[in-house]
């Protein structure tokens, strides 16, 4: 699937990494499918893991039911989750895949010393096996 | 009771792209039953294979979370609404250090140049080293290497874990401590041996035992645990308290010319859980103050240790995770093992019951036969007797360690059936004489009269100490080992 998004929504992801480096920090993607998905608004959340914000993140289930109402107010749905690998790649990882959801397009982004690198988005396959890699455009600047 | 299904947005391709499903149901388990049951191809993103909730899955009942109620049992009724919420969870799996705002000194550049010249480490990677925590829990045969390479490379923090004084029997392999500092306590021989070694090492001292009280405190502090225990309690401890919190656990254990070593990382493999379910019974497999170990051996062990650490600390080639390396080092052999992650494993599986830590001296012993257990009353100290040798009483001795042990030093008037023989050996005993058992340090003779008493035994009794007790208390003309 081809995921577009605008890429002062990508500038917001990267602030919101840069700020919580060296720990994770993730969020929501609301948008709408057409032919492709549109991304149109990010939602950050805070990273409710306890013990291991630097290889962890989880959002709490409360942050969740509010994103999914904010979306339906704008509109828009909930298509996704983001989230930063502080000095690893952007790629997902096992444990990322054993917790993910069918469906959201998941857009990680790698950040290497503090400042933001390569990002991509990826989706569960049917068979929960892996990650397929999405096509994923920035437009506009 | 008809009840609406709230479905997330993730899910409703399945259920024909309805933001909601109303089913006929009494509790959650019902409504979510008729869900699967109607829409097939949702079941296994909801669904564990043995039927559960899978533990991303959230489930509402208006706004209340099951877990606070009754799980899948929760009633519902009339016009109420079942809400699926994603618990929305990730991360990277293997733990990038960052070393950002680490600089090396000019001194630190020229101790660290055979680093810095690897491609490798590089700078980069030192500063890693710089910026890692290492927590080394015991500063034994293990501890000792371990520290000290992990001193020499440069690691930033480490911690150390022990209770210990400096005993002579140490020295022939625990290489951090000297002659003169025999009685001292193990952590300050230990950190000044460290910092004359390298001084921009931080040494954080815990002159403790780690327990379950203590241990999550310690270790989450630390990028990297080294387990450097010498008893099962401890590394059942460790383990679970690294499952807990999501650290890396370099193991390593051994025993006389033999020695295991492995990585264990929950969220990548398997954990120490995954391959030794259960502990040994107590008493059954020697210590290596009970059975002996050649000095070297922890040399090895530890290195092999110190390199896993390092390299986890550079995040740098294939580590230890899902393999374990075993070492025979009279047959001069390695061997590999592959090691699998147990998905029925009660710390790190995909349903836990062991979700805090627990009483690990009780896991390992109580209930099973172990010294642990042993009545006080199956108990005889070295002053008794010696008490009873005075009187001139007729005293059963029986020595249960091994033959080489006996021609060490032995109790005058014991006889020695070493304790893998003991069962083979019971019509020696009878019912009515009272016989003492004894062996280096007790467990071993513990073992023996556990077994004996089981067997209808009554008049056994468990030389507390041994025969080390025996050598400091009694006779000190004794040869210690």
């Amino acid at each position: 699937m081809t995921v577009l998004i605008a890429s002062d929504q990508i500038d917001a992801i990267k602030t919101h990494a840069t700020s919580t480096y060296p720990e994770e920090c993730c969020g929501f993607l609301l948008g709408v499918d057409s032919a492709l998905r549109t991304i149109h608004r990010i939602l950050s959340a805070s990273n409710a893991n306890a013990e291991s914000r630097r290889n962890r993140y989880n959002i709490d289930p409360m942050d969740f039911i509010r994103a999914d109402e904010e979306a339906r107010k704008s509109n828009l749905n909930l298509v996704g989750i983001y989230h930063s690998h502080p000095d690893a790649p952007a790629k997902p990882s096992q444990f990322d895949l054993e917790h993910a959801w069918p469906w959201y397009t998941y857009i990680v982004l790698s950040i290497q010393n503090g400042v933001p690198k390569d990002v991509s988005a990826w989706v569960l396959s049917e068979d929960r096996s892996n990650f397929r890699q999405d096509d994923l455009r920035i437009s506009g600047a | 009771m008809v009840v609406k299904l709230k479905i997330p947005t993730a899910l409703r391709h399945f259920v024909g792209n309805q933001e909601s499903v109303q089913v006929q149901a009494a509790t959650v388990g019902e409504a979510i039953k008729h869900l699967t049951n109607s829409y097939p191809t949702l079941k296994h993103h909801i669904m564990t294979d043995s039927g559960d909730l899978r533990n991303f899955v959230n489930v509402y009942v208006n706004d209340q979370d099951i877990r606070t109620l009754k799980n899948v049992g929760t009633p519902v009724k009339d016009g109420d609404t079942v809400t699926i919420v994603p618990a929305i969870a990730g991360g990277n799996s293997k733990l990038q250090l960052s070393n950002r705002g680490i600089e090396l000194s000019q001194d630190e550049m020229r101790r660290y140049g055979r680093h810095l010249i690897m491609p490798e480490v590089g700078l980069e990677g030192q500063k890693k080293l710089k910026a890692g925590k290492v927590l080394v829990i015991g500063t034994g045969g293990l501890g000792s290497p371990l520290s000290l390479y992990l001193a020499a490379a440069g690691v930033g923090r480490l911690g150390l874990v022990d209770f210990d004084q400096v005993d002579a029997s140490n020295l022939q392999r625990q290489v951090l401590y000297s002659v003169r500092d025999v009685g001292r306590p193990k952590l300050e021989a230990a950190k000044d041996r460290i910092l004359e070694l390298n001084p921009n090492v931080k040494v954080d001292s815990y002159e403790t035992r780690l327990t379950s009280e203590n241990a999550m405190d310690i270790i989450k502090e630390y990028d990297v645990i080294v387990d450097g225990t010498d008893n099962f309690p401890t590394r059942y401890l460790v383990n679970d308290a690294c499952v807990l919190l999501g650290k890396p656990n370099v193991y390593g254990s051994i025993f006389r010319f033999e020695g295991q070593i492995s990585v264990f990382d929950a969220s990548r493999g398997p954990c120490y859980r995954c391959l030794y379910p259960e502990p040994p019974p107590p008493g059954l497999v020697p210590s290596c103050a009970e059975g002996g170990v050649l000095g070297i051996l922890p040399g090895v062990v530890g290195t092999l240790q110190a390199t896993e650490t390092i390299k986890i600390l550079l995040g740098r080639g294939d580590s230890l995770v899902g393999r374990l390396l075993l070492f025979d080092a009279l047959q001069m052999q390695f061997t590999e093992l592959k090691l699998h992650k147990n998905p029925n494993c009660p710390v790190c599986g995909n349903n836990p019951t062991v979700k805090s830590l627990i009483d690990y001296e009780e896991f390992c012993g109580v209930g099973r036969g172990g010294t642990n257990t042993m009545a006080e009353e199956n108990e005889i100290t070295v002053k008794e007797l010696k008490h009873l040798f005075d009187t001139g009483a007729h005293v059963n001795l029986i020595d249960v360690r091994e033959p080489h042990e006996y021609e060490i030093c032995h109790i005058k008037g014991s006889k020695l059936i070493p304790v893998s023989q003991i069962p083979l050996r019971v019509n020696e005993f009878n019912l009515t004489d009272e016989y003492i058992f004894q062996c280096h340090t007790g467990g071993r003779s513990g073992w023996a009269v556990n077994f004996l008493r089981q067997l209808g035994f009554k008049k056994v009794k468990n030389l507390t100490g041994g025969i080390e007790a025996w050598a400091t208390e009694i006779d000190p003309s004794m040869p210690r080992y």
